[in-house]
């Protein structure tokens, strides 16, 4: 059984949040949180696999996005607190969350709701920026270090990223 | 754990709590495969106390969305199970 209507709950700050659920009806409760340029509708091509999964995907929103709210000044971890809301409000005590393309958001809710969250997935998952024993940008094709010289050394790091593959991937 | 906290918030510090939840950080290789690059999912399990590290070697940031979602998403039913309920998840 898949159900696809969307819903809006509305917070007692005044934010709305908008959100789907898809996949099995009864089934164990996954959140995914969608990455930087993603939002609640990414689960659409997922049916199947939540299906033979036996998993009741609710995916939202993440404010700023589709239909949901801005909330200028939120954190990573304000994630944590609007996940919890639509929780309270299906009556959800235990679920797991899943971020493909939004995992910093999935480890705040493992991290700061830890009776409620019984398993967070990663997935590509980038580490703190702040992760001072970790190279944050070495061999990153998108990205680079903000006082970096201009030029072509992005480019130039893709193609070697992706040597005899071969792949013709251009960022720009 | 301390670079995580400060990662997800500063404001936030006081609520940071230790992580309890095992995760899987499962990094990327592949297609965009500087797009989020494995050492981060290494510093992650790491960093993450329980946390469970799966590398596909052959699959990038996309395609593990795409292609490997019932993995993961496996992954998380089994968790969910174990704490939840002694049935497995989908009989209903």
């Amino acid at each position: 059984m898949t159900i696809t209507r969307d819903h809006d709950l509305q917070l007692a700050d005044g934010r709305v949040l908008r959100y789907q659920i898809a996949g099995t009806a009864h089934g164990a409760t996954v959140f995914l949180l969608h990455g930087a340029l993603g939002s609640r509708l990414v689960h659409d091509s997922l049916s199947a696999a939540l299906s033979d999964a036996g998993i009741r995907l609710v995916s939202y929103d993440r404010p700023g996005f589709g239909g949901s709210t801005p909330h200028p000044g939120r954190t990573v971890a304000s994630a944590a607190d609007d996940v919890a809301a639509i929780a309270d409000q299906l009556g959800v005590d235990r679920l797991a969350v899943w971020g493909p393309g939004g995992s910093p958001f999935a480890l705040a809710c493992a991290a700061l709701l830890p009776d409620r969250v019984a398993a967070a997935a990663a997935v590509a998952p980038l580490a703190p920026y702040q992760a001072s024993t970790l190279d944050w940008f070495a061999r990153h094709g998108r990205w680079r270090r903000p006082d970096a010289p201009p030029g072509r050394r992005r480019t130039q790091r893709v193609a070697a990223g992706h040597g005899a593959a071969g792949r013709g991937v251009d960022l720009g | 754990m301390a670079q995580l906290a400060e990662a997800l918030t500063s404001a936030d510090l006081a609520r940071f709590v230790e992580f309890s939840s095992p995760t899987l950080p499962a990094p990327d290789q592949a297609i965009l495969k500087t797009d989020a690059p494995a050492r981060h999912a290494r510093w992650l399990a790491t960093a993450i106390p329980g946390a469970e590290l799966r590398v596909f070697p052959d699959e990038g940031h996309l395609s593990l969305v795409y292609g490997r979602e019932r993995d993961v998403l496996d992954w998380l039913a089994q968790q969910l199970a174990v704490t939840t309920d002694p049935k497995p998840p989908g009989r209903a």
